[in-house]
Protein backbone atom coordinates (compact mmCIF):
# COMPACT_ATOMS: atom_id res chain seq x y z
CA UNK A 1 0.00 0.00 0.00
CA UNK A 2 1.26 3.45 -0.87
CA UNK A 3 -0.49 6.13 1.21
CA UNK A 4 -1.33 9.52 -0.31
CA UNK A 5 1.58 11.88 -0.82
CA UNK A 6 0.62 14.26 1.94
CA UNK A 7 -0.05 13.25 5.51
CA UNK A 8 -3.60 13.37 6.71
CA UNK A 9 -4.36 16.51 8.63
CA UNK A 10 -5.82 16.52 12.11
CA UNK A 11 -6.99 20.12 12.56
CA UNK A 12 -8.07 19.56 16.12
CA UNK A 13 -4.67 18.14 17.02
CA UNK A 14 -2.84 21.05 15.47
CA UNK A 15 -4.90 23.59 17.40
CA UNK A 16 -3.62 22.70 20.87
CA UNK A 17 -0.46 20.90 21.95
CA UNK A 18 -0.62 17.45 23.47
CA UNK A 19 1.49 15.79 26.12
CA UNK A 20 3.01 12.37 26.47
CA UNK A 21 0.91 10.43 28.98
CA UNK A 22 2.98 8.85 31.73
CA UNK A 23 1.65 6.56 34.44
CA UNK A 24 2.34 9.04 37.25
CA UNK A 25 -0.03 11.56 35.66
CA UNK A 26 -2.85 9.17 34.80
CA UNK A 27 -4.80 9.87 38.03
CA UNK A 28 -4.75 13.61 37.22
CA UNK A 29 -6.34 12.91 33.86
CA UNK A 30 -8.89 10.47 35.25
CA UNK A 31 -10.11 12.83 37.96
CA UNK A 32 -10.41 16.05 35.94
CA UNK A 33 -10.38 17.22 32.35
CA UNK A 34 -6.97 18.71 31.69
CA UNK A 35 -6.26 21.57 29.27
CA UNK A 36 -4.39 19.66 26.57
CA UNK A 37 -5.36 18.99 23.00
CA UNK A 38 -4.46 15.32 22.93
CA UNK A 39 -2.44 12.55 24.51
CA UNK A 40 0.30 10.32 23.18
CA UNK A 41 1.20 6.98 24.73
CA UNK A 42 4.04 4.55 24.17
CA UNK A 43 2.35 1.68 22.40
CA UNK A 44 4.52 -1.01 23.99
CA UNK A 45 3.30 0.00 27.46
CA UNK A 46 -0.15 -1.17 26.42
CA UNK A 47 0.82 -4.49 24.86
CA UNK A 48 -0.47 -6.34 27.91
CA UNK A 49 -3.20 -8.98 28.25
CA UNK A 50 -5.43 -6.83 30.47
CA UNK A 51 -5.59 -4.84 33.67
CA UNK A 52 -5.66 -1.21 34.78
CA UNK A 53 -3.57 0.34 32.01
CA UNK A 54 -5.92 -0.72 29.24
CA UNK A 55 -8.97 0.15 31.31
CA UNK A 56 -7.59 3.62 32.04
CA UNK A 57 -6.80 4.24 28.40
CA UNK A 58 -10.30 3.18 27.41
CA UNK A 59 -11.62 5.91 29.70
CA UNK A 60 -9.17 8.56 28.57
CA UNK A 61 -9.87 8.04 24.89
CA UNK A 62 -13.42 9.20 25.55
CA UNK A 63 -12.06 12.66 26.42
CA UNK A 64 -8.87 13.05 24.40
CA UNK A 65 -7.63 12.12 20.93
CA UNK A 66 -4.95 9.47 21.40
CA UNK A 67 -1.77 8.98 19.40
CA UNK A 68 0.33 5.83 19.66
CA UNK A 69 4.09 6.17 19.56
CA UNK A 70 5.89 2.84 19.37
CA UNK A 71 9.54 2.34 20.17
CA UNK A 72 10.20 -1.21 19.02
CA UNK A 73 9.18 -1.71 15.41
CA UNK A 74 12.91 -1.74 14.64
CA UNK A 75 12.44 -0.05 11.28
CA UNK A 76 16.18 -0.19 10.62
CA UNK A 77 16.72 -3.86 11.41
CA UNK A 78 18.61 -5.58 8.61
CA UNK A 79 16.62 -8.78 9.18
CA UNK A 80 13.24 -7.07 8.94
CA UNK A 81 10.56 -5.99 11.36
CA UNK A 82 9.34 -8.32 14.08
CA UNK A 83 6.16 -9.73 12.54
CA UNK A 84 4.74 -10.87 15.88
CA UNK A 85 5.25 -7.41 17.32
CA UNK A 86 3.58 -5.94 14.28
CA UNK A 87 0.53 -8.20 14.73
CA UNK A 88 0.27 -7.14 18.38
CA UNK A 89 0.46 -3.46 17.47
CA UNK A 90 -2.16 -3.90 14.78
CA UNK A 91 -4.57 -5.41 17.30
CA UNK A 92 -3.86 -2.60 19.76
CA UNK A 93 -4.47 0.06 17.11
CA UNK A 94 -7.68 -1.66 15.98
CA UNK A 95 -8.93 -1.46 19.57
CA UNK A 96 -8.01 2.16 20.31
CA UNK A 97 -8.23 3.73 16.83
CA UNK A 98 -5.40 6.24 17.39
CA UNK A 99 -5.32 9.50 15.47
CA UNK A 100 -1.66 8.93 14.55
CA UNK A 101 0.88 6.13 14.81
CA UNK A 102 4.62 6.59 14.75
CA UNK A 103 8.00 4.99 15.38
CA UNK A 104 11.66 5.86 14.89
CA UNK A 105 14.39 5.87 12.29
CA UNK A 106 16.35 3.41 14.40
CA UNK A 107 16.71 -0.27 15.13
CA UNK A 108 15.81 -1.96 18.39
CA UNK A 109 16.50 -5.62 17.84
CA UNK A 110 17.99 -8.30 15.66
CA UNK A 111 17.60 -12.04 15.29
CA UNK A 112 14.89 -12.26 17.90
CA UNK A 113 16.71 -10.24 20.56
CA UNK A 114 15.18 -6.94 21.63
CA UNK A 115 17.26 -3.93 22.64
CA UNK A 116 15.47 -1.30 24.75
CA UNK A 117 17.28 1.60 23.11
CA UNK A 118 16.90 3.46 19.84
CA UNK A 119 20.10 2.41 18.11
CA UNK A 120 21.47 4.57 15.31
CA UNK A 121 21.82 3.69 11.64
CA UNK A 122 24.49 4.57 9.08
CA UNK A 123 22.79 6.72 6.46
CA UNK A 124 23.61 4.79 3.29
CA UNK A 125 21.73 3.53 0.22
CA UNK A 126 21.74 0.03 1.75
CA UNK A 127 20.13 1.34 4.93
CA UNK A 128 17.59 3.28 2.89
CA UNK A 129 16.62 0.08 1.05
CA UNK A 130 16.19 -1.76 4.35
CA UNK A 131 14.26 0.99 6.13
CA UNK A 132 12.04 1.62 3.11
CA UNK A 133 11.22 -2.08 2.91
CA UNK A 134 10.41 -2.24 6.60
CA UNK A 135 8.30 0.92 6.57
CA UNK A 136 6.36 -0.38 3.57
CA UNK A 137 5.79 -3.68 5.38
CA UNK A 138 4.50 -1.88 8.47
CA UNK A 139 2.19 0.37 6.47
CA UNK A 140 0.87 -2.61 4.53
CA UNK A 141 0.17 -4.51 7.73
CA UNK A 142 -1.41 -1.58 9.56
CA UNK A 143 -3.24 -0.28 6.53
CA UNK A 144 -2.30 3.27 7.37
CA UNK A 145 0.45 5.84 7.18
CA UNK A 146 3.27 5.62 9.68
CA UNK A 147 5.10 8.70 10.92
CA UNK A 148 8.85 8.09 11.18
CA UNK A 149 10.75 10.11 13.79
CA UNK A 150 14.24 11.52 13.35
CA UNK A 151 16.36 10.11 16.21
CA UNK A 152 18.86 11.58 18.64
CA UNK A 153 22.29 10.24 17.73
CA UNK A 154 25.47 10.10 19.78
CA UNK A 155 27.84 8.76 17.15
CA UNK A 156 28.47 8.76 13.41
CA UNK A 157 29.48 5.95 11.11
CA UNK A 158 32.37 5.60 8.70
CA UNK A 159 29.85 4.58 6.05
CA UNK A 160 27.59 7.66 6.37
CA UNK A 161 26.88 8.97 2.89
CA UNK A 162 23.73 11.03 3.30
CA UNK A 163 22.46 13.77 5.54
CA UNK A 164 19.41 12.96 7.61
CA UNK A 165 17.09 15.31 5.68
CA UNK A 166 18.19 13.78 2.39
CA UNK A 167 17.67 10.28 3.78
CA UNK A 168 14.21 11.07 5.11
CA UNK A 169 13.16 12.79 1.88
CA UNK A 170 14.10 9.66 -0.05
CA UNK A 171 12.25 7.49 2.49
CA UNK A 172 9.09 9.58 2.11
CA UNK A 173 9.35 9.45 -1.67
CA UNK A 174 9.73 5.68 -1.69
CA UNK A 175 7.15 4.72 0.92
CA UNK A 176 4.70 7.60 1.24
CA UNK A 177 5.29 7.59 4.98
CA UNK A 178 4.92 10.73 7.05
CA UNK A 179 7.51 12.16 9.39
CA UNK A 180 7.55 13.00 13.05
CA UNK A 181 9.92 15.91 13.47
CA UNK A 182 11.44 15.73 16.92
CA UNK A 183 12.93 19.18 17.28
CA UNK A 184 14.89 18.22 20.37
CA UNK A 185 16.37 15.21 18.57
CA UNK A 186 17.32 17.38 15.64
CA UNK A 187 19.09 19.80 17.98
CA UNK A 188 20.81 17.05 19.99
CA UNK A 189 22.03 15.26 16.88
CA UNK A 190 23.23 18.46 15.25
CA UNK A 191 25.22 19.45 18.32
CA UNK A 192 26.68 15.96 18.74
CA UNK A 193 27.70 15.88 15.07
CA UNK A 194 29.07 19.43 15.10
CA UNK A 195 26.40 20.59 12.66
CA UNK A 196 24.17 23.64 12.50
CA UNK A 197 20.65 22.71 13.63
CA UNK A 198 18.90 25.54 11.78
CA UNK A 199 20.56 24.48 8.54
CA UNK A 200 19.48 20.88 9.09
CA UNK A 201 15.94 22.03 9.82
CA UNK A 202 15.85 24.02 6.58
CA UNK A 203 16.65 20.77 4.72
CA UNK A 204 14.08 18.69 6.58
CA UNK A 205 11.26 17.51 4.28
CA UNK A 206 8.62 19.64 5.96
CA UNK A 207 5.72 18.72 3.67
CA UNK A 208 5.74 15.24 5.15
CA UNK A 209 5.78 16.34 8.78
CA UNK A 210 2.61 15.09 10.46
CA UNK A 211 3.68 15.67 14.06
CA UNK A 212 6.29 17.56 16.06
CA UNK A 213 7.87 16.49 19.35
CA UNK A 214 9.43 18.81 21.91
CA UNK A 215 11.46 17.72 24.94
CA UNK A 216 14.44 18.51 27.10
CA UNK A 217 17.90 16.97 27.08
CA UNK A 218 20.91 16.56 29.34
CA UNK A 219 24.51 17.52 28.79
CA UNK A 220 27.35 15.11 29.52
CA UNK A 221 31.02 16.03 29.70
CA UNK A 222 33.22 13.26 28.29
CA UNK A 223 36.97 13.86 28.19
CA UNK A 224 36.37 17.59 27.84
CA UNK A 225 33.88 17.18 25.00
CA UNK A 226 30.16 17.72 25.42
CA UNK A 227 27.64 15.08 24.44
CA UNK A 228 23.96 15.94 24.58
CA UNK A 229 21.73 13.12 25.78
CA UNK A 230 18.07 12.90 24.83
CA UNK A 231 16.82 12.07 28.33
CA UNK A 232 13.43 13.85 28.29
CA UNK A 233 14.15 14.81 31.86
CA UNK A 234 13.77 18.59 31.92
CA UNK A 235 11.88 21.51 30.43
CA UNK A 236 12.25 22.29 26.75
CA UNK A 237 15.37 24.48 26.52
CA UNK A 238 15.51 27.81 24.73
CA UNK A 239 17.43 26.62 21.64
CA UNK A 240 14.76 23.97 21.05
CA UNK A 241 11.97 26.53 21.43
CA UNK A 242 13.76 28.69 18.89
CA UNK A 243 13.95 25.78 16.45
CA UNK A 244 10.26 25.03 17.04
CA UNK A 245 9.44 28.64 16.20
CA UNK A 246 11.47 28.25 13.02
CA UNK A 247 9.85 24.93 12.14
CA UNK A 248 6.39 26.45 12.52
CA UNK A 249 7.37 29.33 10.25
CA UNK A 250 8.81 26.91 7.67
CA UNK A 251 6.17 24.19 7.73
CA UNK A 252 3.03 25.73 9.22
CA UNK A 253 1.12 24.47 12.26
CA UNK A 254 1.48 20.75 12.97
CA UNK A 255 0.24 18.61 15.85
CA UNK A 256 2.78 19.24 18.58
CA UNK A 257 3.58 17.14 21.62
CA UNK A 258 5.65 17.82 24.72
CA UNK A 259 7.43 14.75 26.11
CA UNK A 260 8.81 14.37 29.62
CA UNK A 261 9.84 10.85 30.63
CA UNK A 262 12.40 10.99 33.44
CA UNK A 263 12.42 13.06 36.63
CA UNK A 264 8.73 13.65 35.96
CA UNK A 265 7.40 16.93 37.30
CA UNK A 266 3.88 17.50 38.63
CA UNK A 267 1.39 17.64 35.77
CA UNK A 268 0.92 21.46 35.90
CA UNK A 269 4.58 21.89 34.95
CA UNK A 270 4.10 19.70 31.89
CA UNK A 271 0.85 21.46 31.01
CA UNK A 272 2.65 24.80 31.17
CA UNK A 273 5.12 23.50 28.59
CA UNK A 274 2.23 22.52 26.32
CA UNK A 275 0.72 25.99 26.77
CA UNK A 276 4.06 27.53 25.88
CA UNK A 277 4.15 25.43 22.69
CA UNK A 278 0.75 26.86 21.80
CA UNK A 279 2.02 30.38 22.44
CA UNK A 280 5.18 29.90 20.39
CA UNK A 281 3.20 28.41 17.52
CA UNK A 282 0.62 31.19 17.71
CA UNK A 283 3.26 33.91 17.65
CA UNK A 284 5.07 32.30 14.73
CA UNK A 285 1.90 32.24 12.66
CA UNK A 286 0.95 35.88 13.27
CA UNK B 1 26.95 -4.71 5.44
CA UNK B 2 24.43 -3.26 7.86
CA UNK B 3 23.81 -6.62 9.45
CA UNK B 4 27.47 -6.96 10.44
CA UNK B 5 27.35 -3.60 12.19
CA UNK B 6 24.09 -4.51 13.90
CA UNK B 7 25.41 -7.86 15.13
CA UNK B 8 28.39 -6.09 16.66
CA UNK B 9 26.30 -3.34 18.26
CA UNK B 10 23.78 -5.85 19.61
CA UNK B 11 26.57 -7.70 21.38
CA UNK B 12 28.08 -4.43 22.60
CA UNK B 13 24.76 -3.43 24.14
CA UNK B 14 24.72 -6.65 26.16
CA UNK B 15 28.27 -6.41 27.43
CA UNK B 16 30.07 -8.67 24.94
CA UNK B 17 33.60 -7.21 24.89
CA UNK B 18 34.54 -8.82 21.58
CA UNK B 19 31.39 -7.51 19.89
CA UNK B 20 32.06 -4.08 21.39
CA UNK B 21 35.55 -4.11 19.84
CA UNK B 22 34.11 -5.30 16.53
CA UNK B 23 31.70 -2.36 16.46
CA UNK B 24 34.35 0.33 16.90
CA UNK B 25 35.79 0.23 13.34
CA UNK B 26 32.31 1.08 12.01
CA UNK B 27 32.34 4.38 13.91
CA UNK B 28 33.70 7.70 12.72
CA UNK B 29 36.07 9.45 15.14
CA UNK B 30 34.60 12.57 16.73
CA UNK B 31 35.21 14.90 19.66
CA UNK B 32 33.83 12.28 22.02
CA UNK B 33 35.93 9.09 21.72
CA UNK B 34 33.98 6.45 19.81
CA UNK B 35 34.26 3.83 22.55
CA UNK B 36 32.70 6.21 25.05
CA UNK B 37 29.98 7.25 22.64
CA UNK B 38 29.17 3.59 21.95
CA UNK B 39 29.15 2.85 25.67
CA UNK B 40 26.25 5.29 26.03
CA UNK B 41 24.11 2.62 24.39
CA UNK B 42 25.48 -0.19 26.57
CA UNK B 43 24.71 1.90 29.65
CA UNK B 44 21.24 2.83 28.39
CA UNK B 45 20.31 -0.79 27.79
CA UNK B 46 21.64 -1.84 31.19
CA UNK B 47 19.77 0.97 32.95
CA UNK B 48 16.55 0.35 31.05
CA UNK B 49 16.41 -3.37 31.79
CA UNK B 50 17.56 -2.93 35.37
CA UNK B 51 14.63 -0.55 35.76
CA UNK B 52 12.28 -3.09 34.22
CA UNK B 53 13.46 -5.75 36.65
CA UNK B 54 13.30 -3.38 39.62
CA UNK B 55 9.71 -2.55 38.75
CA UNK B 56 8.82 -6.24 38.62
CA UNK B 57 10.83 -7.24 41.71
CA UNK B 58 10.49 -4.45 44.30
CA UNK B 59 10.67 -6.76 47.33
CA UNK B 60 13.79 -8.46 45.99
CA UNK B 61 15.45 -5.10 45.36
CA UNK B 62 14.60 -3.92 48.87
CA UNK B 63 15.95 -7.14 50.39
CA UNK B 64 19.18 -7.10 48.38
CA UNK B 65 19.83 -3.37 48.38
CA UNK B 66 20.02 -1.27 45.24
CA UNK B 67 23.67 -1.97 44.40
CA UNK B 68 23.52 -5.74 44.79
CA UNK B 69 20.25 -5.81 42.89
CA UNK B 70 21.79 -3.81 40.05
CA UNK B 71 24.67 -6.29 39.83
CA UNK B 72 22.27 -9.24 39.78
CA UNK B 73 20.16 -7.50 37.16
CA UNK B 74 23.21 -6.84 34.99
CA UNK B 75 24.20 -10.52 35.15
CA UNK B 76 20.66 -11.56 34.28
CA UNK B 77 20.11 -9.18 31.38
CA UNK B 78 23.43 -10.10 29.81
CA UNK B 79 22.73 -13.82 30.13
CA UNK B 80 19.06 -13.52 29.21
CA UNK B 81 18.38 -10.49 27.00
CA UNK B 82 14.74 -9.93 26.12
CA UNK B 83 13.28 -11.67 23.09
CA UNK B 84 9.97 -9.99 22.32
CA UNK B 85 9.65 -6.24 22.69
CA UNK B 86 7.10 -6.66 25.49
CA UNK B 87 9.06 -5.60 28.52
CA UNK B 88 6.12 -6.20 30.86
CA UNK B 89 6.81 -9.89 30.21
CA UNK B 90 10.58 -9.64 30.72
CA UNK B 91 12.32 -11.10 33.74
CA UNK B 92 10.41 -14.31 34.43
CA UNK B 93 13.53 -16.26 35.36
CA UNK B 94 15.27 -13.58 37.40
CA UNK B 95 14.71 -15.40 40.69
CA UNK B 96 16.34 -18.62 39.53
CA UNK B 97 19.88 -17.44 40.21
CA UNK B 98 19.14 -15.91 43.61
CA UNK B 99 19.81 -17.66 46.92
CA UNK B 100 18.36 -17.97 50.42
CA UNK B 101 14.82 -16.62 50.76
CA UNK B 102 15.22 -14.34 47.75
CA UNK B 103 13.73 -16.87 45.26
CA UNK B 104 10.56 -16.95 47.37
CA UNK B 105 10.35 -13.15 47.36
CA UNK B 106 11.05 -13.17 43.63
CA UNK B 107 8.28 -15.69 42.98
CA UNK B 108 5.80 -13.58 44.93
CA UNK B 109 6.92 -10.37 43.21
CA UNK B 110 6.58 -12.00 39.80
CA UNK B 111 3.13 -13.39 40.64
CA UNK B 112 2.01 -9.89 41.63
CA UNK B 113 3.53 -8.47 38.45
CA UNK B 114 1.67 -11.00 36.30
CA UNK B 115 -1.55 -10.41 38.22
CA UNK B 116 -1.38 -6.69 37.41
CA UNK B 117 -1.15 -7.36 33.66
CA UNK B 118 -3.27 -10.54 33.49
CA UNK B 119 -6.15 -10.89 31.09
CA UNK B 120 -9.44 -9.42 32.26
CA UNK B 121 -12.00 -12.01 33.30
CA UNK B 122 -15.50 -12.30 34.64
CA UNK B 123 -15.91 -13.59 38.16
CA UNK B 124 -18.77 -14.99 40.22
CA UNK B 125 -19.77 -14.20 43.79
CA UNK B 126 -21.09 -16.11 46.75
CA UNK B 127 -24.54 -16.32 45.21
CA UNK B 128 -23.18 -18.54 42.43
CA UNK B 129 -23.40 -21.56 44.74
CA UNK B 130 -27.08 -20.95 45.45
CA UNK B 131 -28.08 -22.34 42.07
CA UNK B 132 -26.89 -25.82 43.04
CA UNK B 133 -28.51 -28.40 45.31
CA UNK B 134 -26.47 -29.23 48.43
CA UNK B 135 -25.82 -32.77 47.19
CA UNK B 136 -24.27 -31.35 44.02
CA UNK B 137 -21.65 -29.24 45.79
CA UNK B 138 -19.06 -32.01 46.02
CA UNK B 139 -18.78 -32.30 42.24
CA UNK B 140 -18.64 -28.58 41.50
CA UNK B 141 -15.59 -27.08 39.87
CA UNK B 142 -14.50 -23.53 40.63
CA UNK B 143 -11.82 -22.41 38.18
CA UNK B 144 -9.77 -19.44 39.32
CA UNK B 145 -9.48 -16.13 37.45
CA UNK B 146 -6.34 -15.91 35.27
CA UNK B 147 -4.66 -13.32 37.49
CA UNK B 148 -4.47 -15.69 40.46
CA UNK B 149 -1.31 -17.47 41.58
CA UNK B 150 0.00 -19.24 44.66
CA UNK B 151 3.51 -19.03 46.01
CA UNK B 152 4.60 -21.46 48.73
CA UNK B 153 7.47 -20.81 51.11
CA UNK B 154 8.50 -20.13 54.69
CA UNK B 155 5.80 -18.25 56.59
CA UNK B 156 8.30 -15.67 57.82
CA UNK B 157 9.50 -14.83 54.32
CA UNK B 158 5.99 -14.61 52.91
CA UNK B 159 4.73 -12.51 55.81
CA UNK B 160 7.69 -10.19 55.33
CA UNK B 161 6.88 -9.93 51.64
CA UNK B 162 3.30 -8.98 52.48
CA UNK B 163 4.42 -6.29 54.92
CA UNK B 164 6.85 -4.82 52.40
CA UNK B 165 4.50 -4.50 49.44
CA UNK B 166 2.58 -1.35 50.32
CA UNK B 167 1.25 -1.21 46.75
CA UNK B 168 -0.76 -4.41 47.26
CA UNK B 169 -4.11 -4.67 48.99
CA UNK B 170 -3.85 -7.27 51.74
CA UNK B 171 -6.79 -9.38 52.86
CA UNK B 172 -6.65 -10.82 56.38
CA UNK B 173 -5.69 -14.47 56.47
CA UNK B 174 -8.93 -16.51 56.57
CA UNK B 175 -7.38 -19.28 58.68
CA UNK B 176 -4.82 -19.52 61.49
CA UNK B 177 -1.22 -19.55 60.26
CA UNK B 178 0.84 -22.05 62.20
CA UNK B 179 3.96 -22.27 60.04
CA UNK B 180 6.70 -23.01 59.44
CA UNK B 181 5.49 -23.04 55.82
CA UNK B 182 2.60 -21.23 54.20
CA UNK B 183 1.39 -19.96 50.85
CA UNK B 184 0.53 -16.51 49.61
CA UNK B 185 -2.42 -16.25 47.26
CA UNK B 186 -2.13 -13.33 44.84
CA UNK B 187 -4.76 -12.05 42.41
CA UNK B 188 -6.18 -8.93 40.83
CA UNK B 189 -9.54 -8.02 42.24
CA UNK B 190 -12.62 -6.61 40.50
CA UNK B 191 -11.38 -3.12 41.46
CA UNK B 192 -8.28 -3.84 39.28
CA UNK B 193 -6.01 -3.69 42.34
CA UNK B 194 -3.59 -6.52 43.05
CA UNK B 195 -4.49 -8.26 46.29
CA UNK B 196 -2.95 -11.01 48.41
CA UNK B 197 -3.59 -13.11 51.45
CA UNK B 198 -1.66 -15.69 53.45
CA UNK B 199 -2.88 -19.26 53.72
CA UNK B 200 -1.76 -22.32 55.65
CA UNK B 201 0.00 -24.82 53.41
CA UNK B 202 -2.93 -27.23 53.28
CA UNK B 203 -5.29 -24.43 52.24
CA UNK B 204 -2.77 -23.54 49.55
CA UNK B 205 -3.05 -27.12 48.33
CA UNK B 206 -6.83 -26.78 48.21
CA UNK B 207 -6.66 -23.61 46.12
CA UNK B 208 -4.00 -25.11 43.89
CA UNK B 209 -6.20 -28.13 43.21
CA UNK B 210 -9.19 -25.93 42.34
CA UNK B 211 -7.03 -23.99 39.95
CA UNK B 212 -5.96 -27.20 38.29
CA UNK B 213 -9.57 -28.21 37.67
CA UNK B 214 -10.27 -30.58 40.56
CA UNK B 215 -13.81 -30.83 41.83
CA UNK B 216 -14.62 -29.43 45.25
CA UNK B 217 -14.55 -32.81 47.02
CA UNK B 218 -11.15 -33.70 45.59
CA UNK B 219 -9.71 -30.27 46.35
CA UNK B 220 -11.07 -30.40 49.89
CA UNK B 221 -9.08 -33.58 50.38
CA UNK B 222 -6.00 -31.36 50.77
CA UNK B 223 -7.46 -29.74 53.89
CA UNK B 224 -6.46 -31.11 57.26
CA UNK B 225 -9.60 -29.60 58.82
CA UNK B 226 -12.92 -29.74 56.97
CA UNK B 227 -13.95 -26.63 58.88
CA UNK B 228 -11.54 -24.63 56.72
CA UNK B 229 -13.69 -25.13 53.63
CA UNK B 230 -16.30 -22.53 54.47
CA UNK B 231 -13.92 -19.59 55.16
CA UNK B 232 -11.89 -20.50 52.08
CA UNK B 233 -14.94 -20.46 49.82
CA UNK B 234 -15.98 -17.16 51.39
CA UNK B 235 -12.56 -15.76 50.57
CA UNK B 236 -12.46 -17.03 47.00
CA UNK B 237 -16.04 -16.14 46.09
CA UNK B 238 -16.09 -12.92 48.06
CA UNK B 239 -12.98 -11.41 46.51
CA UNK B 240 -13.48 -12.16 42.82
CA UNK B 241 -11.14 -15.14 42.60
CA UNK B 242 -13.55 -17.62 41.02
CA UNK B 243 -14.20 -17.31 37.29
CA UNK B 244 -17.22 -19.64 37.21
CA UNK B 245 -19.00 -22.40 39.08
CA UNK B 246 -19.72 -25.45 36.97
CA UNK B 247 -20.93 -28.94 37.65
CA UNK B 248 -19.23 -30.64 34.73
CA UNK B 249 -15.83 -32.07 34.03
CA UNK B 250 -13.77 -29.26 32.44
CA UNK B 251 -12.38 -31.74 29.90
Amino acid sequence: MRPPAHPPTFPSLADAAGVGLRHLHVPDFLTAKQPVGWLEVHAENYLVPGGPRLAQLEKLRQDYPISFHSVALSLGAADGVDEIHLVRLKALYARFEPAMVSDHLAWTGLSGTHVPDLLPLPLTPETLDIVAGNVARVQDALGRRLLVENPSVYLRFQEDQMEEGEFLSALVARTGCGLLLDVNNLYVSARNRGQDAARLLSRFPGDAVGEIHLAGHASLDIDGATLLIDDHGSAVPDPVWALYDLATRYFGPRPTLVEWDTALPPLPVLLAQAAKADAVRGAALC
Amino acid sequence: MLIDLQRAMLGACYGDARAFANALPFLRPAAVPVDKALFIHTATVTAALTGVLAQAYPAVERAMGADAFAEAAKRHLRAHPPGPAMLSAYGAGFGADLTGELPVLAAADWAAHLAYFAADAEHVGLDALAAFAPEALASLRLPLVPSSALVAGPLGALAGWCEGRADISFVAAPLPLLGPDAAVLIWRGPDLLVAATLLPSDAGGFVQALGEGADLLTAAGHLSDAGALSPLLALLLGHGLIAAVTDGDPS
